[in-house]
Formats: structure tokens, sequence, C-alpha cells
């Protein structure tokens, strides 16, 4: 194995923030142009979301090599470094997030007597603006998980402009497969489910072409980088994990499924899910290659 | 103040790597163990232990070994992407043109280490910080040369005010130029300038310098609209499709997600 300055902790932070930020604004997404009727969705991508930051920001601090002077970040911004950008939209989510999942889980049962969360019950002014606060702030937190490799010297990383979009993309994608898992798992309404499943596919399609795009201006701007992915040691990770498992065959169980089983989006979930962490793993680890 | 810069003529070094031991004794960089890898190049890579290195390089002219020294170390750039990258604003450009890489501000994310368009920075494990070459900015200050510039026995290395130095540079490739030798120079324009410049008696492919090195934010804003765009289009497009809900007025209940 080649030697890596970013190991595999960062691919599952890159993986986890990704999927958090996108399951919370894929949730409150679906919810507002479905006028309103999703709230479950809401709900859901707000309770798997914040979590998974905070558990990718303790990765990221955890590779660090001091850990505990981490709070160095915090006396510098600087637009020009990606990381510093994405520290402070990353500790912004954590808490406009939080603060949205506060007012959903005072309404849960086991909050009536407490009360601490019973300050945030039927705060939907605060749940309103950390909603929409939430879904910038997510985007361009998903954004910069690719934007972040982007500014670097490594070739595969640098010679694109698509990094962030993909990353984008496929966070979203890995968002909504979250919350469908959530769904299925508490066997919800399974026609939510299925329409989670259709919007997922449309965004797996998205999600191709922009592989497409990438590898082909890759291939013209830094061959060497880009086939090390398509055809080097990375190619059966990238063909058989992130295109085969990740994308197209997600895509045909859920054309070829029944309306009403759980199955079926489960298990294409799973699968967009091993894509999406495949496609980070891959990514980062084909980058460092001969650096 | 006047920039200064480093002076390194490839022609004149012997690979000894006496400045390697100077630049370790000076900056107390520990030892690293290595093994023999079929060159005397040692160690494998420059590192948060190892600030500079004599690179070894085999090039064959009709049918003739010529065997090439490079010492490298951080180029100290005018566009610095270590600089630029680095979240916890630990790396700093003093006023001289040099580098400077405060390990006590460190968090250790190893950004500046991918970001270095020549490898330059290294991590280390000791120290859990990035380290590199800081130009021996404190024995400057004391009116020193840097330490590796003092030990150079053959005159390969030297240190001085960058016009002074480019001067004296372009003089040298005159020289080489006039005894046949495809002498040039490297460090002048690139990333805006470096504050070491190299006479190489070759292309800087062969010394293994990057032609055209690209500052690692160069691609920032271009990504940052692609992505933002992208978001645009694959964002709204998927739920206004699957989730909006035809037929019925806007009913502003308060049963809802967001409101
Ligand atoms: S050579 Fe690398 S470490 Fe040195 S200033 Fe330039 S980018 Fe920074
Ligand atoms: S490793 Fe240290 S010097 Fe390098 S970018 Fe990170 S905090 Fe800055
Ligand atoms: S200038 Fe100082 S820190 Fe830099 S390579 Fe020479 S001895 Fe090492």
């Amino acid at each position: 194995m080649h030697e890596v300055h970013w190991p595999i902790i960062i691919a599952i932070y890159l993986f986890l923030a990704g999927v958090g930020v996108a399951a919370f604004y894929t949730g409150i997404l679906s919810n507002l142009f479905g006028n309103w009727k999703y709230r479950k969705l809401a709900k859901y991508g707000s309770y798997i979301g914040v979590p998974l930051i905070i558990i990718g920001v303790l990765l990221l601090l955890a590779d660090l090599g001091r850990p505990f002077y981490f709070w160095h970040f915090l006396l510098t911004f600087k637009l020009s470094s990606t990381m510093s950008i994405g520290v402070w939209l990353l500790s912004a989510f954590v808490i406009v997030g939080g603060l949205n999942m506060l007012t959903w889980l005072a309404e849960e049962d086991f909050a009536q007597n407490n009360s601490l969360l019973g300050a945030f019950k039927g705060k939907e002014g605060l749940r309103s603006l950390t909603g929409y606060l939430g879904i910038i702030l997510g985007i361009l937190t998903a954004a910069y998980t690719g934007v972040l490799l982007a500014s670097t010297s490594a070739a595969l990383w640098s010679s694109t402009q698509y990094l962030g979009l993909l990353f984008l993309v496929s966070a979203t994608s890995t968002g909504m497969a979250a919350l469908m898992l959530v769904l299925a798992w508490r066997k919800e309404d399974i026609g939510i489910i299925h329409k989670l499943a259709k919007a997922d596919m449309i965004v797996v399609l998205f999600e191709i072409i922009v592989l497409a795009l990438m590898f082909s201006a890759l291939s013209a701007s830094a061959p060497a980088a880009a086939s090390v992915v398509l055809g080097g040691s990375y190619a059966i990770w990238f063909w058989v994990g992130i295109i085969g498992c990740g994308l197209v065959l997600p895509v045909i169980i859920d054309l070829a499924a029944s309306k009403k089983a759980f199955g079926a989006p489960m298990l294409a979930s799973i699968l967009v899910l091993v894509g999406g962490f495949l496609l980070r793993y891959v990514m980062l680890y084909a980058g460092q290659v001969g650096l | 103040m006047a920039e200064l810069a480093k002076f390194i003529d490839v022609t004149k070094c012997t690979g000894c790597r006496g400045c390697q031991v100077a630049c370790k004794q000076w900056n107390g960089l520990e030892a690293i163990k290595t093994t023999f890898s079929g060159s005397y190049e040692n160690p494998p890579t420059m590192g948060g232990e190892t600030w500079t290195k004599v690179r070894f390089f085999e090039a064959e002219d009709n049918g003739k070994v010529r065997f090439l020294f490079r010492k490298t170390q951080c180029m100290h750039c005018t566009e610095a992407s270590c600089a630029a990258v680095c979240a916890a604003g630990a790396i700093k450009k003093d006023d001289k043109g040099m580098v400077v890489l405060d390990q006590n501000k460190c968090v250790g994310c190893k950004n500046c280490v991918l970001a270095c368009p020549f490898g330059a920075v290294g991590f280390s494990e000791k120290t859990g910080t990035s380290g590199k070459c800081r130009m021996c900015v404190d024995r400057i200050d004391n009116g020193m040369e840097p330490a590796c510039v003092k030990t150079c026995p053959t005159g390969a290395v030297q240190m001085g005010d960058r016009e002074q130095i480019l001067k004296q540079a372009k003089e040298r490739i005159d020289f080489l130029k006039s005894s046949g030798v495809n002498a040039q120079i490297y460090g002048e324009n690139e990333l805006g300038g470096l504050h070491v410049i190299y006479v190489l008696d070759d292309k800087p492919e062969v010394y293994g310098l990057p032609v055209n090195p690209q500052v690692a934010t160069a691609n920032l804003f271009g990504s940052w609209v692609s992505a933002l765009v992208g978001a645009g289009v694959m964002l709204i497009a998927p739920f206004w499709l699957m989730f909006k809900d035809p037929g019925k007025d806007v009913s502003e209940t308060h049963d809802t997600g967001v409101k």
C-alpha cells in the first residue's frame, strides 16, 4: 500500500459528513416541495443528520496530529483555506441543525416531562428558520467535502473542477438513502419511501453524468491520475463497487421492485450508501498515489 | 525590507549531503531509520523531520550516464499553497519573502502536506505537527547564514538579496552556456517567484521539478461555482418532480416540517 497523508478515517469523515447534511436537507426539501405533507422526512432527516455530523467532526479531530489544539482552527477564518471554510460550516451546522433537532425532540413522548426540551416545544418559527439555514449550510458543507480535496496539489483532485459537485451529488443520494433506510426500518408509509426512491434515482442519474464529465476531463488534464482509478489498482473498486453496486444496481432494483415491499428500497439504499463510501475511499486513496 | 533568496547551483553540488546533516543539527530534527533503496539518496522522502534532502538523478547522454544532484527544500513561494490552505493560520510569509511554519500553532491536519506542489512539507509523528524549511530565519535575524548554506563546502548553496541572487544566477548561466551547457534558471517566475533560485544544467523535468507548478487553490473558485450551479439543478429537480403537490392551493397549516 502506498503512503497516505489522509487515511481511511478521513474517508469515513467525508462520507458521514455528506450523509448527515444531505439527510437533513433532503428531508426538509421534500417537505418543502411537498407542501408540508412530509414532516416525517424533515424530522428523521434532522435526527439522522445532526448526530452523524457530530461523529464526523470527532473523527476529523481524531486524525489531527494534535487534536487538543483544534481550537487553533477557531482563531482563523480564511476563504483561501477550504478546511477553514469547512470548520466554520460544520460548527454552524451543528448549532443550527442541533436547534432544529431539539424542536423535533420536544414533541416526542419521552420529552413531555422534560423542562429543558419543553422549552423548544411548539417553536415553529425556530424550526423554520433553522431548517432553511440548515439547507444552505448543508449544501455548502456537502460541496466543501469535495472542494477540500480539490484545493491541493494531488493531480487527481486538483485537475478537475467537478469534485465538489460530485461529492455534493453523491452526498445527496446517500442522504436520501439513509432517510429511506430509517423510514423502511420504522415501517413508515411505503408511498413516501417509493417517492424518495424515485427522487434518489434522479440524483443517481445526475451522479453518473457528473462522473462521466469528470473522468473525461481528467483523462485529458491528468491522464496518469485518472488511469489509477479507471484502469489501475483501484479500477475494480471503481467499476464494480462504485458504478456497479453503488449506482446501476440500485436503479435496477428500484425499477424492478414491487410497490409494496420494504425489502427492495432497503437493499437499494444500503447499496447506495456502500457505493457512496467507496467513492470517498477510492478518490481519497487513489489521489494520494505517488505523492 | 528587501526580499531574500537562496541560490542553489546544481553544477557545483557534489552530493555530499552536508546540508542535510546541518539542517537536522541546527533544527534539532530526528534521524530517520531507512533501508537501502538502490540509491544513495536517503531518506526516501522529505518529511516533518527532514526539511532538506539531496535528490539523486541519473540521466543518459549518448550512452554516458550522468549522475545529478539537487538539494531540495521548501521553495518559499510567493504564492504559497501551504499558507493559503492552512486553517490554523500556522504558516505565514514574512516581509523578506520567507514562508515560515509555526509549529506551536499547527494542529497537524496535513492539509499543507497535500497542498505543496513541491512535496516540501511533511508531517512528524514526533511533534504531531507538520514541518518544513524555515530558511533559518532566526539565524538570518542574527546576521548569520542559514545552516545549510554555512556548511556547504563547494559554494553550491548561497543566500542573499533576491535581486542580487538573480543577477548572480544569470551570470552563471551565461558562463555555463558559453561552455556549451544547456543551462537554465528555475524559480524566477514560478508561482509568483520562488525564494529559492536554481541554476540547472538540464531541463527542470530531469531534476524532478514541475515545469509549470500551480498553486493549490487555483481551482477553488471554479470548484465552488460548478458545485453550486449544479446544486441548483440537482437538488431542486428531484424534489420538485417527486414531492410537488399538484392541484391543491397552498394550504398553510401549522402541521409542517419547516413552518
Ligand atoms: S514550496 Fe511548498 S511548503 Fe514551501 S512555500 Fe511553497 S507551497 Fe509552501
Ligand atoms: S498541518 Fe499544520 S501547518 Fe499544515 S495546514 Fe494543517 S495546521 Fe497548517
Ligand atoms: S535554510 Fe535552514 S531550515 Fe532550510 S534547509 Fe537550510 S538549514 Fe534547513
